[in-house]
């Protein structure tokens, strides 16, 4: 065999691959959520507060954008979780998935350093929390860090959990999102 | 001679005297019964014909002999204290003298080879072969499991049903897994994809780590594990098994069987598997969602139209369902932070259940292959082999909505393949010379509705190797070398908006280099060493990955500028024998790789809607591995053995000095059997305990590990197993033990370490009823 020979042979790999072709589709991310807005309104009037995450190209690519607000000292607010998936057009309401399982699913809250509290004001079919709407009491002028996480598939009966404590929760957390919180 | 290449082949022994003219009835039968990895006599053994009734006995070496035996075929039986019995089917037209192979050491010690024998090839080889009785009494158990009885080789797990075989410190892209003859196409990158290969199915299982390895290609250059059928006995009656095992952790039931029967110039062999297996259970708690379903099964056929031509068609499904651990399904670094905490893991069950829910594997391989064999003369042979792999994987996560029914990973890998290879043994100067040539097509589906975690890709291979040996004096000089042409063309997603396909395209040529030499003295020592030079180029996961691995609560990203490592690897083993009294057996390897590829944190934390995750990429480093392994045997007395087996391996990079992650730790175990002598109804009866010390791994890095590495930790297992002949039936029986003392234990190798301890006391009872 001359090396020409040899050559064509090593070399017909290289050609059938290199006239292959392959058109892959990129998938329809319809379980995505890349929007995430907690729209806070007082009670007693006054200015609205909305905190929202916004991803829209999910993980990695570009950064989330994080807006915050500012809450009143010594205020009851009313909290709705609104959640969108806005990779898809038109944007798709994930909240109310969230709700059609709301069994599974669960809301929480966990304020850090600053003073507010808040409570659960929806529930599921056994009665249990879900978070979608809460309200939310301010206490003093003060700073810190709201944590927000919701969790799937969690143990909603294990002790506090109805109660928003996480810690015998389990389950995976499909959202973990903390925004600063500043109380005036 | 041809003829008798066949017999050796064929039936495992092989034809010595030069036949005679002779009467009917006045056969002179002689012969030697050997051990088959060391070659040495097996004193006193039994050689049963069952036709004539016949039960001769062997001498202190080994030899025997009858006289006055009529012509005709035999169905011959032959038994050694301790050794699995051999069956074998010949025909005796003359006086005929036969070597016959029992299995004794078989996965402790290399094989050694015969001069002159048709497998006078693999002269230099640093092989460990498991055999096919080896196999069997351990069915039910994966293929990881079953190599891990070799020394330096050790099983990367994922729960408690996958596992990957680990050569030397490196598995997945760097350990070739060749099924029958092919290199195995599935989704071998993944640390949680085990292959997809039935360990029943296979005859012999054979580990390769040193220079060998060049003839399976690039992504050999951590060793081989070659999985054979076999050939099919020369007997015109039909024979097989048909197994049961059952375990009591986990409930597993596997049911195996297989028929075999040479029909003129045909020969077929048939194998199934069935494996069920619930949620396995610590010493404390119920593994959930750990159970296993698997079906399997094979077809082979041989046709050979004249003694030098052989042809064969094999087909092979592999399909299986695994569970993942519901206590691993965690999302961010907060829930992997509470989950290390905790004694007890979240989300398991108080009860035992077959149910498998998602998280969970469904996964199907399909092999179909032709391959041919041609005796050219006494001296020359080619081979060739056209084959065909499909590999369907999914995996199933926990999803919102109805969507924990469709996968999040679903993967299509087709897979063809052509071989040729031509061996000359005519000279001095043996050698043999080969072209492979693959084609794999890899495509997701983009209905998962998930990017994918890899690309769509084309990947074309061409590869050329040589390979030659050369005896002078009490030396045999061997050298190699091999050529790959790599085309490689990828389709991966942006991750920014409006969502693109881009195309990539890589070529690479990767070569290798072995020499290597083996000197052996007065026939009670032996050394070799062994030097491979490899390149391997990376592989589409390590130039694309891109994707979230909740179990590990981190972020795999690939890297497209990556250039293939280069690595070195040197081999030296040491044998000394004593006969009958012991064996030992050493061996050292160094292995530096230039630019070995491996996933490491880049220190970033990236910020997403389910929390902060750490981003770890694929990155290149020099890096030096190097270990030991050290099998001791000792015969005290025909029934007593005492065996001993050490393996190390460190892995660091080379100018940090930085721990190499998931490198095992020291490892040493060490088992003593008895051997009963045999009764009419009791054969090849043993009983053997063994303890096994892993020590823990002081040796990692505290920017890559989440936790410090767990605890040492030591097994006891017990082993107790007998034929019984009932009639004209037999019935093999074996009883195990694994983890006798129900010792609560974390393993470092197991990915899911972080969560749960390992399975905790399990006895297991195989049956298997030979035909």
């Amino acid at each position: 065999m001359n090396h020409f020979n040899l050559f064509i042979i090593v070399g017909f790999v290289f050609f059938i691959i290199a006239s292959c072709d392959k058109e892959p589709v990129v998938p329809n991310e319809d379980e995505l959520i890349t929007t995430f807005i907690y729209t806070l309104t007082p009670i007693s009037g006054g200015d609205v507060v909305e905190l929202s995450f916004t991803d829209l190209d999910g993980d990695g690519g570009q950064s989330p954008v994080i807006v915050a607000g500012q809450f009143s000292a010594e205020s009851a607010y009313t909290g709705v979780i609104q959640l969108l998936n806005e990779s898809v057009s038109p944007s798709e309401d994930i909240a109310e998935e969230i709700m059609e399982e709301g069994d599974e699913h669960q809301f929480f809250f966990h304020v850090e350093t600053a003073i507010a509290n808040i409570l659960y004001t929806d529930q599921d079919v056994n009665g249990n929390p879900i978070g979608l709407t809460t309200t939310l009491t301010t206490g003093a002028i003060s700073d810190g860090i709201l944590t927000i996480t919701l969790r799937h598939q969690l143990d909603k009966f294990a002790s506090d959990v109805s109660m928003g404590d996480i810690t015998n929760a389990g389950g995976e957390t499909d959202i973990e999102v903390s925004f600063p919180m500043v109380i005036k | 001679m041809i003829r008798l290449l066949f017999l050796t082949i064929f039936i495992g022994s092989l034809c010595l005297g030069c036949p005679i003219h002779a009467q009917e009835c006045n056969i002179h039968f002689t012969g030697r019964v050997l051990d088959r990895a060391t070659k040495e006599p097996l004193e006193f053994s039994a050689i049963a014909l069952q036709e004539s009734n016949d039960y001769i006995l062997a001498d202190s070496v080994g030899f025997f002999s009858k006289d006055s035996l009529c012509a005709g075929s035999y169905h011959v039986q032959v038994f050694h204290l301790g050794c699995a019995p051999a069956q074998h089917f010949i025909t005796l037209e003359k006086d005929s003298s036969f070597i016959f192979y029992l299995e004794h050491h078989g996965e402790l010690l290399k094989e050694v080879v015969v001069e002159g024998t048709a497998q006078s090839f693999q002269e230099a080889a640093t092989h460990q072969t498991i055999s096919s009785s080896g196999i069997r009494n351990q069915s039910g158990s994966t293929l990881a499991d079953i190599t891990e009885k070799v020394a330096g080789v050790r099983a990367l797990r994922n729960g408690s049903g996958i596992s990957k075989p680990m050569i030397h410190g490196l598995y997945g892209n760097r350990v070739a897994v060749i099924n029958n003859g092919l290199l195995q196409a599935g989704q071998q990158w993944g640390a949680d994809h085990a292959p997809e290969i039935d360990p029943n199915a296979a005859n012999k299982i054979t580990v390769i780590k040193g220079s060998d390895a060049i003839e399976y290609g690039s992504q050999a250059l951590g060793g081989a594990l070659l999985v054979d059928a076999g050939p099919i006995q020369n007997d015109p009656h039909l024979h097989g098994y048909l197994g049961y095992s059952f375990a009591t952790n986990g409930l597993a039931q596997t049911l195996t069987g297989m028929a075999n029967k040479s029909v003129g110039k045909f020969g077929w062999r048939l194998t199934g598997t069935y494996k069920r297996a619930g949620d396995h259970h610590t010493p404390d708690y119920y593994l959930t969602n750990t159970g296993i379903e698997e079906l399997n099964g094979s077809l082979q056929v041989i046709y050979h139209p004249s003694t030098t031509v052989q042809h064969q068609l094999y087909y092979s499904v592999f399909t299986t369902t695994l569970g993942i651990f519901s206590g691993s399904n965690i999302s961010n670094l907060t829930d992997l932070e509470d989950a290390l905490n905790r004694d007890e893991p979240f989300n398991i069950n108080d009860y035992f259940s077959y149910q498998i829910n998602a998280p969970k594997q469904k996964v199907e391989h399909h092999l179909l292959k032709y391959s041919g064999k041609k005796f050219i003369n006494e001296h020359e042979s080619i081979e060739w082999i056209v084959g065909s792999q499909y590999d369907h994987r999914r995996e199933f996560d926990v999803r919102r909505g109805d969507r924990s029914d469709i996968p999040a990973l679903d993967l299509k890998l087709l897979a063809q393949s052509m071989q040729v290879k031509y061996v000359n043994d005519h000279s001095r100067l043996r050698y043999k010379v080969g072209a492979q040539f693959t084609f794999l097509d890899n495509t997701n589906s983009y209905e998962t509705g998930i990017l994918p975690l890899i690309p769509d890709y084309l990947k074309g291979t061409s590869g050329l190797y040589a390979l030659c040996h050369y005896p002078l004096g009490k030396f045999v000089l061997e050298a190699g070398a091999r050529y790959d042409l790599q085309l490689l063309k990828a389709w991966p997603i942006t991750l920014t908006l409006p969502r693109e396909v881009v195309i990539q395209q890589h070529t690479y040529h990767d070569n290798a280099f072995s020499v290597g030499a083996v000197y052996r003295g007065n026939n009670d020592m032996e050394s070799r060493v062994q030097l491979v030079a490899a390149k391997r180029s990376p592989e589409p996961n390590e130039l694309y990955s891109n994707g979230l691995h909740q179990g590990v609560a981190s972020i795999e990203e690939g890297n497209w500028l990556l250039t293939p490592e280069t690595s070195v690897k040197t081999i030296f083993t040491q044998s000394f024998f004593l006969e009958n009294i012991m064996r030992v057996e050493a061996s050292i390897f160094s292995h530096v790789v230039d630019d070995f590829i491996y996933l490491q944190p880049s220190g970033e934390l990236r910020l997403t809607i389910r929390g902060a995750y750490p981003v770890n990429t694929y990155t290149q480093n020099d890096a030096w591995i190097r270990g030991a392994d050290v099998v001791f045997i000792s015969d005290f007395s025909h029934h007593l053995e005492w065996n001993l087996k050490f393996s190390q391996v460190r892995g660091s990079t080379l100018i940090t000095k930085s721990p190499l992650p998931l490198m095992p730790s020291a490892f040493v175990s060490s088992a003593v059997s008895w051997a009963f002598e045999d009764t009419p109804v009791f054969r090849g009866s043993r009983v053997s305990i063994e303890g096994a010390y892993t020590g823990r791994q002081n040796n990692w890095d505290s920017d890559v590990e989440l936790v410090p590495p767990p605890d040492d930790y030591f097994l006891l297992g017990l082993k107790l197993s007998s034929e019984i002949k009932i009639k004209k039936q037999t019935v093999f029986v074996g009883i195990s033990i694994n983890n006798l003392l129900n010792v609560r234990y974390r393993d470092y190798l197991n990915r899911l370490r972080y969560y749960s301890d390992e399975q905790g006391f399990d006895g297991r009872v195989s049956l298997r009823y030979t035909l």
